[in-house]
């Protein structure tokens, strides 16, 4: 049955592939693309889990380095293809412009509490982490190297938080490299007063 | 309390005296102080004629307390036969830019003394103890 | 305000770790006697620069910082030649060879003792002189110690203090964990970050600190095994490094790497380098002379490359076009010559170590020049440019 369904899943993705709905729906693809991976016994329990799934549940902590995985996997290119994680994203909002801000927060006490939770957020094997760094360098502008703002990537301000915080770490870290502003030295600090009357 | 830059801003009269003394800044339970010259008739929070240092009473984390002091205006404005109040004074004689303070001198003696005397104590109720315990 | 929280936090943890791992081990290479005589020799210095080489495209990379505008302009030719000067000049300012000094040893200068003053406060005092306009180095920083001694601060409080009240653009005020931690200092050398590790690096430390030895001997240590020398080339770090290599007596990768891109001048000027360091008794200064008659400083290359911009639309020679298809000139051909012979002499010396592999490349170069030449001279002679010379 399950595969059956899987299927008709896929075959719905490739229809829709352009339009948001293909990522909304890719959280089932990557749960599968998750299980081949580990070993058969947990495919099964997976499957139970499957059952009865809670799309909106975000209480499971998923490690940095299956979230790295997953940004190499097939799984990820069908749902995102060549593009940012963010690029597709759109705001939902009322009137013409959007709030300055966006909102605080999409996932409270464990559940996403929100129809349109932001970039990170809807997507749980997306970790912002340092070591992440394919997952960093999406956020990051590649003209002034600075972290895209909220307004344009429309993360919730608590994912904001955590992904300067994971920048600024990697980049302490030397695993994101950046221009380091040029340091003029005074050679007559370093060779004495002696260099200086020569020239 | 608005801050005053450190060039300063504050109006004076060429032959009023002036003063090189503290200004507490920071907040409650943190102090942190602005050595300053300004009018000695003047309150602390007014603007002040320049900045010339500042001193952080509170250890960092390596126990020690940072003092930051422009010498060449300070000798400047010494000069020009400003006065000092009392802290300030004892700040730099400390930094060895002026001779020690004599209340420093008073200080370092009482500490020692207070420090002897608990020393004393403690020593005299160890022994008792001991007696007791003997 | 909260971001900085979160990153202190962070930080915090990792302080404990570091403290177990205590930085990075020392490197095996380091400099025994003072190098600085050596580096700041004015013959020296030329050496290095040009071996440096000058590749404006390199230089004025586009950079990843806030603000990197461009300005466009209508000028006239005089004002676009002003600039051309301008630009050259900037560029060697942006190509300042970090100094190379010895180890600053910490010495304790006391100022006064005053057994008075013990137990004045419970903890000591330290006063930075914020005198306007003063060089980092003639600043004072002084310590009273809890004892009542007066004392100049060490090294370490020093560098403290300035950075606090006078702070470095890019310094970090406690150490990159990228310098702390040894697998990942590791995995930046594995990556070939060698260009950042160096650049944070001088931002980082003063020249004259163990740490910027240290981490500056493993870097070029490490390139000299993965040989991508050419990450570095037309960087400030060029110079540093090719005196590294000379001081240390491993040129011979170095001096592979420029035969095998064709950098023959750049060879014989790091093998004159090695010489000079080392004092051996060979005359290598009329070779050198020689060469630079024949080819241009680096600095005049470009030049030359911002002007041939500028000449585009205008007729070219037929002679022109031969030489820019084939990319030497009859000079060139003469001083490659030069510079093949003094290499040759060099390899057979006792100084090179990995002669094989030097005289297979130098083999190659010879065969691919003489080509290079028969091919020149054909073409000219097809072309009939040598009857119009004479």
């Amino acid at each position: 049955m399950l595969p059956l369904a899987r299927g008709i899943y896929s075959n719905l993705l490739q229809i829709t592939r352009n339009g948001r709905v293909a990522i909304h729906t890719a959280s089932a693809l990557r749960c599968k693309a998750a299980t081949e991976e580990s070993s058969v016994n947990e495919e099964e329990k997976e499957a139970e889990a499957d059952s009865a799934p809670d799309g909106k549940d975000r209480t499971k902590v998923i490690p940095v380095e299956t979230s790295i995985r997953y940004l190499k996997s097939d799984a990820y290119k069908t749902t995102y293809g060549e593009e940012h994680v963010w690029t597709q994203y759109r705001r939902n909002h009322k009137g013409m412009y959007a709030p300055r801000k966006t909102r605080k927060q999409c996932i409270r006490q464990g559940k996403i509490s929100t129809g349109n939770p932001c970039p990170i957020c809807r997507d749980e094997y997306l970790v912002l982490d340092y070591r992440n760094t394919e997952l960093l360098q999406q956020f990051i502008s590649p003209y002034s190297g600075q972290v895209l703002s909220y307004s344009k990537t429309g993360l919730c301000q608590k994912s904001h938080l955590r992904l300067t915080v994971a920048v600024e770490q990697a980049r302490d870290c030397g695993l994101i490299t950046y221009d380091v502003p040029f340091r003029e030295y005074d050679y007559a600090e370093y060779y004495g007063k002696k260099e200086e009357q020569k020239k | 309390m608005s801050l005053s830059p450190a060039s300063g801003i504050g109006r004076f009269y060429k032959h009023s005296a002036k003063i090189i003394r503290f200004v507490r800044l920071g907040c409650t339970n943190r102090p942190f102080y602005h050595i300053v010259v300004m009018e000695r008739r003047k309150n602390q929070h007014q603007p002040v004629i320049e900045q010339v240092g500042s001193y952080d009473p509170m250890p960092n984390e390596n126990n020690e307390r940072l003092v930051a002091l422009n010498t060449e205006r300070i000798r400047f404005w010494l000069g020009k036969g400003a006065h000092m109040s009392e802290p300030a004074a004892e700040l730099l004689g400390i930094s060895g830019l002026l001779p020690v303070h004599p209340r420093t001198y008073m200080t370092a003696w009482r500490n020692r003394k207070a420090a002897a005397e608990a020393a004393a104590l403690a020593e005299a109720e160890g022994s008792q103890k001991a007696a007791e315990t003997a | 305000m909260s971001l900085f929280r979160h990153i202190r936090k962070l930080n915090a943890l990792q302080n404990v770790r570091q403290l177990s791992s205590a930085g990075l081990k020392s490197s095996t290479l380091q400099y025994a006697t003072d190098p600085q005589p050596q580096f700041t020799d004015a013959e020296t210095q030329q050496l290095l620069q040009s071996m440096t080489q000058l590749q404006l495209d390199k230089v004025f990379r586009k950079r990843t910082v806030p603000d990197n505008s461009v300005h466009t302009q209508f000028m006239t030719t005089a004002q676009l030649e002003k600039e051309f000067l301008q630009t050259i000049e900037k560029a060697q300012q942006l190509l300042q060879m970090p100094p190379v000094v010895k180890i600053k040893e910490d010495t304790e200068r006391i100022i006064s003792k005053d057994p008075a003053l013990k137990d004045f406060a419970t903890t000591k005092y330290v006063f930075t002189d914020i005198t306007f306009g003063l060089p980092q180095s003639e600043r004072k920083v002084v310590v009273r110690d809890v004892d009542g001694t007066l004392s100049y601060a060490t090294l370490d409080i020093t560098k403290r203090m300035n950075q606090l009240y006078f702070p470095l653009d890019g310094r970090k005020f406690y150490t990159p964990r990228m310098f702390s931690d040894e697998q990942l200092f590791q995995r930046c050398l594995d990556e070939h970050k060698y260009e950042f590790i160096l650049d944070r690096l001088t931002v980082q430390y003063e020249p004259y600190e163990a740490e910027f030895h240290n981490i500056s001997a493993k870097v070029f240590e490490h390139l000299n095994e993965s040989k991508q020398f050419d990450q570095l080339r037309s960087t400030r770090h060029f110079g540093p490094m090719a005196f590294f290599y000379a001081w240390h007596r491993c040129i011979d990768d170095l001096l592979y790497d420029m035969i095998r891109r064709d950098y023959l001048l750049n060879a014989v000027q790091l093998i004159a380098l090695s010489y000079k360091i080392h004092k051996v008794p060979l005359d290598y200064q009329a070779t050198l002379r020689q060469l630079e008659e024949l080819q241009p400083s680096p600095a005049v290359k470009a030049l030359a490359e911002l002007r041939s911009g500028l000449r585009q639309h205008q007729a070219k020679g037929i002679e022109n076009e031969i030489q820019t298809a084939i990319g030497k000139t009859e000079t060139d051909f003469q001083a490659d010559e030069i510079s093949l012979r003094f290499i040759e002499q060099y390899i057979g010396s006792e100084h090179a170590l990995k002669k094989v592999q030097l005289e297979l490349a130098v083999q190659t170069l010879k065969e691919l020049n003489l080509e290079k030449q028969q091919l020149y001279e054909g073409l000219k002679k097809a072309h009939g440019v040598q009857q119009q010379a004479s």
